[in-house]
């Protein structure tokens, strides 16, 4: 009996995985429908869905660039306060004390090209037409998820808590300001008076809201700090899960009819 | 001492290795046309012969012996593995090429016809055959130049780019220009997509951006924003999205020229089904390896930045937004904060939710055509690479201190100034027309510009109805062609007010600062 037989030979091994090594025809369809992770994917695609040269592999890079910050900022995470206290240093002792100090720049690499990735996706999907129907809803889902990669990586660039981050996001953030009707400096905004009293200032406008100050603070870090690590990544996954699920539903990865 | 030096130990070190890695893949390019078996795309491999190499085996085998010494010293001594790996690449250049030719030579003796198999047929649609041993010759030529180039480095030469070089450069590049240039080659190049398909102009293209990048790489300035740490991504984006633009247009190029002479598209000739296991679940793997192993390289040769601790009140100048949001940022100069950052953002991405429901066109699902898409296709992809991309790079890597506009060798002076004598058209139209003050009354102030305004979303729709849209209408209906001519026209306005600062100076169209709403 060989080592690799005495290893899957076994209760255990087998409880884990049902079929012996997907190698015929069979198992390779087995293993497709009894695996969770596989399960994601039809058993069979058509041969020029899955070719480099037509999805440019840029949705699946993306959503591999996903699960790597999801990994890297848990990490991240175990270290970083996101206080006025600690931020910084916390971040400068990632760089310098941390064992395995590569987390920091994973994670700030993989974000850039997380958006890179959405992108060219967004591009591709764009030249093969494959928004067209059936598929209409689902590019919808991607603007959304689009959309939320970009504040994922906004809300993460306050964190480090340095000259870049801080004006980085005020300057982003002043925008909120302009809003027309609910920023103080948009239009429209100063014409919403009650009784003498204007309803929009700077303390109850749009870039209040964003900043829960009245400009970029400790409660601005918290906020975008939460964002950042729990309520942006949650509406990811859902999303993501969703848009997954459509591409099953809408026929498989597009192409010609 | 010169604290801006144009080269350093350092930058020539690096230089010198960049240029051998274009060199390298210059003379991978000529070994694969010389030895690839180059089917065209669309094309059955069925009838091609199999492919006979014929060398002086030691030749080819010290190539070999140079690239695996040259590997392994780069573990040892760096200085003695880049000449290793140069020699190497000279070498395969030169047998590359002088294979070509040998077997040219002997497909036509064989044959007694002239050579088939050494003339390369590029897939149907990209033009003619051409000859493998002269284009072959010819990347392995600009390999050779890479290589010297690189070695002159590597042995100390201290060669920048010429001064007055750099100046012509810098004179020649304004915002104006550069957005100017950039829409010209974008219409160019849907225009003349068919030579932009074809692979030998492309590679000539890359090796003129590594030429240009190399040069400009020797001026302090250029190195100074280029190596910003959170720059390096953006000029990868440079070359994903050129690269993909161009994969793109190739295959949208073929196809068209297929589907018109009613052969299927290159997406139909893979139309049959494969099993999951192990095609697609392989193919994953190999990516997930190669994502891992490229970002931890990044991540080791490239820290993260960090920079002084927060100051909400020492702003740095240029105060800028993550780079991704620099498109919009960059329309400021254009916009007040309202238009440019909230309604345009708004209008792009409802916009690009509504696109699937406003492009009707049937065509063009699933598969790469411009022919059959060519207003959806060359609308978004102008919107796309010019509007947001190209602005993406302009507010980058050309706006310094107070958004002034820089060259790209250009010292970020913080005392520049830059003539600010915009008008708004309130002022054009009253005092430089009517000669009269402006009146009081805000609306009547304002009236030219509001209606100018209101014209360009009143009348214009039914003035492009009338010349270009009536199928639409008909076959779409009203609904969708409002939403379409809405999105049309603010996708628009942003290049009219473009020109509109250039050629008149105008500031804004309506401006009623007394409540923030000026357009
Ligand atoms: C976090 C972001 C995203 C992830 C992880 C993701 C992932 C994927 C994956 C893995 C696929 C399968 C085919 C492929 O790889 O090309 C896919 C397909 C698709 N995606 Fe995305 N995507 C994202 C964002 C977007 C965006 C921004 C858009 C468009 C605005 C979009 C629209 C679509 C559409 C329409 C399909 C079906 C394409 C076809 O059938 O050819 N997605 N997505």
């Amino acid at each position: 009996m060989s080592i690799a037989d005495k290893i899957t030979d076994n209760q255990i091994w087998k409880s884990v995985f049902r079929h012996p090594m997907p190698t015929d025809r069979r198992n390779r369809v087995v293993v497709m429908l009894t695996n969770f992770f596989l399960h994601l994917h039809p058993v069979s695609v058509r041969r020029q869905g899955i070719a480099l040269s037509y999805t440019w592999c840029m949705g699946g890079t993306t959503f591999f660039l996903f699960l790597v910050e999801v990994v890297t900022g848990v990490l991240l995470m175990f270290y970083y306060r996101p206080t006025l206290e600690h931020a910084y240093n916390d971040i400068l002792n990632l760089r310098d004390v941390t064992t395995l100090g590569l987390m920091r720049e994973l994670h700030r690499w993989g974000a850039h090209a997380m958006v890179i990735a959405v992108w060219l996706h967004m591009y591709r999907v764009f030249l093969t037409g494959s928004y067209k129907p059936p598929r209409e809803f689902n590019w919808v889902v991607g603007t959304l998820l689009l959309v939320m990669t970009l504040l994922l990586s906004f809300t993460g660039y306050l964190l480090p808590w340095d000259q870049l981050a801080i004006w980085a996001i005020t300057v982003g953030s002043n925008m909120a300001r302009a809003t027309p009707g609910v920023g103080v400096e948009g239009p429209g905004a100063s014409l919403l008076v009650l009784n003498g009293v204007p309803l929009v200032t700077s303390f109850s406008d749009a870039k209040f809201a964003l900043l829960s100050g009245r400009s970029v603070g400790e409660m601005t870090l918290n906020r975008f700090y939460v964002l950042h690590c729990v309520a942006i990544p949650l509406a990811v996954s859902l999303l993501i899960m969703i848009h997954f699920w459509r591409v099953r539903k809408d026929g498989g990865i597009s192409g010609p009819m | 001492m010169n604290h801006h030096p144009d080269l350093t130990p350092g930058v020539m070190a690096a230089l010198s290795w960049f240029y051998l890695f274009s060199s390298i893949l210059n003379a991978c390019a000529s070994a694969y046309i010389s030895y690839g078996e180059l089917v065209s795309e669309g094309a059955s491999r069925d009838d091609l012969g199999p492919k006979t190499i014929s060398m002086p085996a030691w030749l080819r085998t010290s190539t070999w012996v140079f690239y695996g010494f040259g590997g392994l010293f780069l573990l040892i001594n760096i200085q003695i593995a880049y000449w290793l790996l140069a020699a190497g690449t000279v070498l395969l250049a030169i047998f590359s090429t002088a294979d070509a030719a040998l077997f040219a030579e002997h497909e036509s003796h064989d044959t007694g016809l002239k050579a088939s198999l050494n003339r390369h047929q590029p897939a149907i649609g990209i033009g003619g055959p051409l000859s493998r041993p002269i284009i072959s010759a010819i990347w392995s030529f600009v390999a050779m130049i890479f290589a010297a180039m690189g070695m002159t480095y590597a042995l100390g030469a201290e060669y920048a780019m010429p001064q007055l070089f750099r100046n012509a450069i810098d004179n020649a590049s304004g915002a104006t220009s550069f957005f100017t240039i950039s829409t010209l080659a974008f219409i160019a190049m849907i225009v003349y997509r068919k030579l932009v398909a074809n692979g030998i102009l492309a590679w000539a293209a890359l090796n003129f951006s590594f030429l240009f990048f190399g040069l400009s790489l020797t001026d302090y300035d250029f190195r100074d924003i280029v190596t910003k740490p959170d720059n390096v991504p953006i000029i990868g984006l440079i070359y994903l999205v050129a690269y993909f633009t161009w994969i793109g247009l190739r295959r949208a190029v073929i196809n068209d020229a297929r589907m018109a002479k009613g052969l299927p598209n290159l997406e139909e000739l893979g139309s049959e089904k494969t099993l999951t296991w192990p095609d697609l679940v392989y193919t994953e793997l190999i990516a997930v390896v190669i994502g891992t192993v490229f970002l931890i390289v990044w991540s080791i040769l490239l820290q993260a930045p960090l920079e002084q601790p927060a100051s909400s009140t020492q702003a740095p100048n240029p105060s800028k937004a993550p780079w991704y949001f620099l498109g919009l940022q960059e329309m400021l100069v254009y916009f007040d904060p309202w238009m440019a950052g909230v309604v345009l953002p708004t209008f792009i991405v409802i916009g690009m939710m509504a696109m699937p429901y406003i492009d009707t066109n049937k065509a063009g699902n699933g598969y790469y055509t411009i022919r059959q898409r060519m207003f959806a296709y060359s609308t978004f992809q102008y919107g796309f690479l010019v509007l947001w991309v190209v602005l993406i790079l302009l507010g980058t890597f050309l706006r310094g201190p107070n958004w002034n506009f820089f060259g790209p060798y250009e010292y970020w002076d913080l005392h520049k100034l830059e003539p600010l004598n915009n008008v708004n058209l309130s002022d054009i139209f009253w005092i430089q027309w009517l000669r009269q003050s402006r009146p009081s009354a805000i609306l009547i102030r304002e009236a030219p510009g509001i209606f100018l305004t209101m014209g360009y979303f009143a009348v214009l729709p039914g003035l492009m109805y009338a010349v270009f849209f009536k199928k639409y209408v008909m076959e779409s209906g009203f609904i969708r062609y409002s939403v379409l001519a809405m999105l049309l026209l603010f996708m628009a306005s942003l290049p009219i007010k473009m020109v509109l600062r250039w050629t008149i100076n105008l500031k804004y169209i309506v401006a009623i600062p007394e409540y923030f709403f000026n357009i």
